[in-house]
């Protein structure tokens, strides 16, 4: 797949403030990718660093093999819906809409037809001669991206468009941008602080943490490998334990922790003596009735009766630590009471080991 | 920005500069006739003296005029803001379609050139038999500020959540109360500024006052009158202190503003 | 009674309200119109109705020609006022952000400074021994003092369009500073170049604070009176100076009250027909 642009070690400080460090990505050809991040963690300004809005403190932008850091907004083939949709209000829809070509000065028929055809592809085909301030949320946000589709631009820009909706809306625009996106086969660059927004979106998401990212990849990738306990504690559920390698074996090590000893079925490059952390999601550990040389035997702290399953919590006689356990279903838990020890198997083959790092 | 934009950018920048200096000329012009004399069309640099200023408390013509003018925009305040602020009121809870046309009607005066205004009540007060006085300028004055006060307090009022009168009343007061202890209190600033506004406007109000007035004189009246005899430093002297005042009054205004914006931010 | 209430959506306070305005501001307003039908016999003013005023405006050459004349001053006050107005209110929205408010009161003051003093000052400047010409002959662009600058209606002109400036200038930059960034930076977006920007997106969505701010000045610079008297000499004149004159010495109110029911008349359409487009332009 081809690259159509890139960010390379890009980087952005107001003053003293640090507003984002060595940003790299690469956005491939029709691909729907996402930058998640908190408020306020600069997300926004990539965006409008690619724009041409604002400028970098340091690093480059390319775009088709040109570093284009100095090219004007309104020169660089991009286009950005903002998050408040900034249609003008002294124009109607049609003319929103067609304003990009018709400052090209494109012949009026010509952007008759291609303003039509766009907002039949948004679902606004008799909403020509409104006005914005007639319009519903959703129906402000559909013209603000027809008006960026009709300037055919190798990457749409969007500024958190979702934010102002409310839930149920949300949802809808959630699925209609996924569709659209597929339809025109333009690249999506998208901006949330939501998680599920963005799992249920994308292609790729870039995870923007401290000003930096702390990983690139598919939904399934960060949440199956992820490379910082930040990311694994970041989707989901994760239980982080402290381990010391005590043995290594070709395809397995032993290793030693607070709840006990147990052995992860993986091929890493790991010393006897090693600290490592050890990453278990809570729905990969069993309860099972009989111990066996890989399970650990912990005492129930507390059970969360959630329906058809439940989850429940397991720690050693001793500590305050836990690890919590998803999913059993209730029919087993039902059996079982605070202060029982159960004997509960980790399916280590899909657990991460992360190596130099501290768990908090 | 491109070269062309920067290029423009620093037209209009000097533009600016030259048009509040052109604005500021005849100000400095008068503050410094009241420190300097003229003779025959040069400044005579050793006229300069703060003679002016400290004689001015003696020049007894000059003081009354100024207590009359203060006293006609104290009146006008009053009248101004009573008056604005209950058809603001009224405006804001009215449902009657007829508020629009009561609207256009407290705007005329401000709209229409001073000189209609004036005229207007002066044949009508000529018809009742009403000698023009103080008080007529007072009316005159109030009518005439009074759309932008009654602008100022209704602004106020349609930004204040209903929900505020309604606790009030909900917890049991009659309606006299919740004015007095709920929406008075929230509307405190835009009051004083509404009639520090129609004071400073009445303090210098030229148009309307010269048809209105009896035989007292007002400030601007005073003015007028020395006009035609030329100006002293005295009565610049005096220019530039009612000029400290006003423009004291009005930094107090935007100074009362920015900080109620300030409160709103948190 | 209650039924007649209800029917109109009104109440007590409604008819309170309307007694009032109507007593402060359209009685005092009919009486004027009213006198305009008088005629006057030496000092008395008698109170029967005749066109006679009127037929005098049309008549008498003198009174339409200054009244056009007058239109014509306060035309050019107003386009004055708006190609030096708009590009300082422009330049303050768009690029002063720090200090845009402290500019902006500096521009305010000015208006609240005495009225008269303002226009007799402005004496000292545009004559012949005044500030202008010492300047032009410091720059050795002129050898003797100018005498276009006072006691004519270019004084006038001048004169009005200092006092008037900071009025056009206030709502230009009101609605040209409520215009979001977001909106620009869209437009930049989608491809339009800065002065196509200015063009399509700025000039019109600022448009209404620019014909709020003309009207004000084209209206007040219509009606004025004094300025003509302090720096106009005996070439500027201005109709409101004609209207003025006739409460005066001249004595003859009911005439004066026809002129300015006139120039009422002229100012009301005005009003109306501005607010009409403006309300238009909105929806």
């Amino acid at each position: 797949m081809s690259e159509i642009l890139e960010l390379k070690n890009i980087s952005k400080s107001y003053g003293k403030t640090k507003v984002l460090h060595d940003i790299s990505l690469k956005i491939e050809n029709n691909e729907f990718f996402t930058i998640l991040g908190s408020s306020g963690s600069g997300k926004s300004t990539i965006i409008r660093i690619i724009g041409g809005f604002v400028k970098p403190t340091s690093g480059q932008i390319i775009f088709k093999n040109n570093v284009i850091n100095e090219q004007p907004i309104f020169e660089r083939p991009f286009n950005t819906v903002f998050q408040d949709y900034a249609l003008f209000p002294n124009m109607n829809v049609f003319n929103n809409v067609g304003f990009g070509l018709k400052i090209k000065n494109i012949n009026k028929l010509e952007i008759k037809n291609k303003v039509q055809e766009v907002l039949s592809v948004v679902g606004l085909e008799n909403f020509a001669d409104r006005m914005p301030q007639e319009l519903s949320g959703g129906q402000q946000q559909r013209v603000a991206l027809a008006r960026t589709i009709i300037c055919e631009p190798k990457v749409i820009l969007l500024d958190e468009p979702l934010g102002a909706l409310d839930a149920e809306l949300r949802k809808q625009m959630q699925l209609f941008l996924k569709e659209i996106q597929k339809k025109i086969k333009i690249s999506f660059i998208f901006i949330t602080h939501d998680q599920e927004e963005a799992i249920f979106l994308s292609d790729r998401i870039a995870v923007l943490n401290n000003h930096e990212f702390e990983q690139i990849g598919s939904p399934k990738d960060l949440y199956y490998s992820p490379k910082t306990t930040y990311m694994a504690k970041f989707f989901g559920e994760c239980n982080l334990i402290n381990c010391t390698v005590i043995d290594k074996k070709i395809n397995n090590i032993v290793v030693d922790s607070e709840y006990g000893k147990f052995s992860i079925l993986q091929n890493t490059n790991v010393s006897p003596g090693d600290n490592i952390i050890f990453g278990i999601r809570p729905e990969e550990i069993k309860i099972i009735s009989q111990a066996n040389t890989n399970s650990i035997s912990l005492a129930i702290k507390d059970i969360e009766f959630k329906g058809s399953t439940s989850n429940i919590n397991v720690k050693t006689k001793n500590s305050g630590n836990f690890v919590k356990i998803q999913n059993i279903s209730s029919n087993i838990s039902q059996s079982f009471q605070q202060g029982n020890s159960v004997n509960i198997e980790f399916n280590t083959a899909v657990g991460t080991i992360f190596k130099n790092e501290r768990s908090t | 920005m491109t070269k062309l934009e920067n290029y423009t950018k620093y037209i209009m920048a000097i533009l600016t500069g030259l048009i509040v200096a052109a604005l500021y000329a005849p100000i400095f012009l008068t503050i410094f006739y009241s420190f300097y004399k003229t003779r025959k069309g040069k400044v005579d640099w050793n006229s300069f003296s703060y003679e002016p200023y400290t004689k001015l408390i003696f020049e007894k013509q000059i003081l009354e005029s100024l207590m009359n003018s203060i006293y006609v925009g104290i009146v006008t305040v009053i009248c101004s803001v009573v008056i604005g602020f209950y058809f603001a009121n009224y405006y804001h809870t009215s449902k009657s379609k007829m508020k629009e046309f009561l609207q256009f009607i407290i705007f005329l005066p401000f709209l229409l050139p001073p000189i209609i205004t004036g005229l207007s009540l002066l044949i009508f007060f000529r018809e009742i038999n009403l000698p023009r006085s103080l008080n007529t300028v007072v009316i005159g004055h109030t009518i005439f500020v009074l759309a932008i006060v009654f602008k100022i307090i209704l602004n106020k009022l349609e930004t204040l959540k209903p929900s505020l009168m309604e606790s009030a009343y909900d917890l049991g007061a009659s309606k006299f109360q919740a004015f007095w202890y709920v929406l008075l209190p929230n509307i405190k600033l835009s009051l004083i500024i509404a009639g520090l506004l129609a004071f400073t406007i009445s303090l210098d109000e030229t148009l309307i006052t010269l048809f209105l007035i009896g035989n007292d004189t007002t400030w601007p009246i005073k003015l007028w009158a020395k006009m035609r005899v030329g100006f002293s430093k005295q009565v610049n002297a005096s220019v530039t202190l009612i000029l400290i005042l006003t423009s004291f009054l009005v930094l107090l205004i935007a100074n009362i503003i920015s900080r109620s914006e300030k409160k709103i931010m948190y | 009674m209650r039924e007649v209430l209800n029917y109109f959506n009104t109440s007590v306070w409604t008819i309170i309200s309307f007694i009032l305005v109507i007593s402060l501001i359209l009685i005092p307003l009919a009486s004027f119109l009213s006198y305009s039908f008088f005629t006057v016999d030496g000092t008395d003013i008698i109170h029967e109705f005749s066109l006679f005023n009127y037929k005098e405006f049309f008549i008498g050459e003198i009174y339409i020609n200054t009244f056009v004349r007058t239109i014509f001053l306060a035309l050019t006050v107003m386009f004055i006022c708006i190609l030096l107005g708009y590009p300082v209110a422009y330049f303050l929205a768009r690029y002063a952000s720090r200090y845009k408010y402290a500019i902006l009161l500096m521009l305010i003051i000015p208006l609240f400074m005495s009225y008269i003093i303002k226009i007799y000052m402005m004496r000292s400047i545009l004559g012949y021994s005044g500030l202008i010409n010492k300047i032009l002959k410091m720059l050795g662009l002129i050898d003797k003092p100018l005498e276009f600058f006072l006691w004519n209606q270019n004084a006038v002109i001048i004169t009005l369009v200092v006092i008037l400036l900071p009025l056009i200038i206030i709502p230009t930059f009101t609605s040209l500073e409520k215009i979001p960034r977001n909106i620009i930076e869209a437009s930049f977006d989608l491809g339009c170049k800065p002065f196509q920007a200015f063009k399509y997106v700025i000039f019109p969505i600022g448009l209404p604070g620019l014909i709020v701010g003309s009207i004000f000045v084209f209206i007040l610079a219509l009606g004025d009176f004094v300025t003509p008297q302090l720096v106009g000499g005996t070439s500027g004149f201005t109709y409101g100076k004609i209207i003025y004159s006739n409460f005066g010495m001249a004595f003859n109110w009911p005439f004066g009250a026809a002129l300015a029911s006139i120039l009422l008349i002229v100012s009301v359409i005005i009003i109306l027909l501005t607010n009409y487009l403006t309300n238009r332009s909105k929806s």
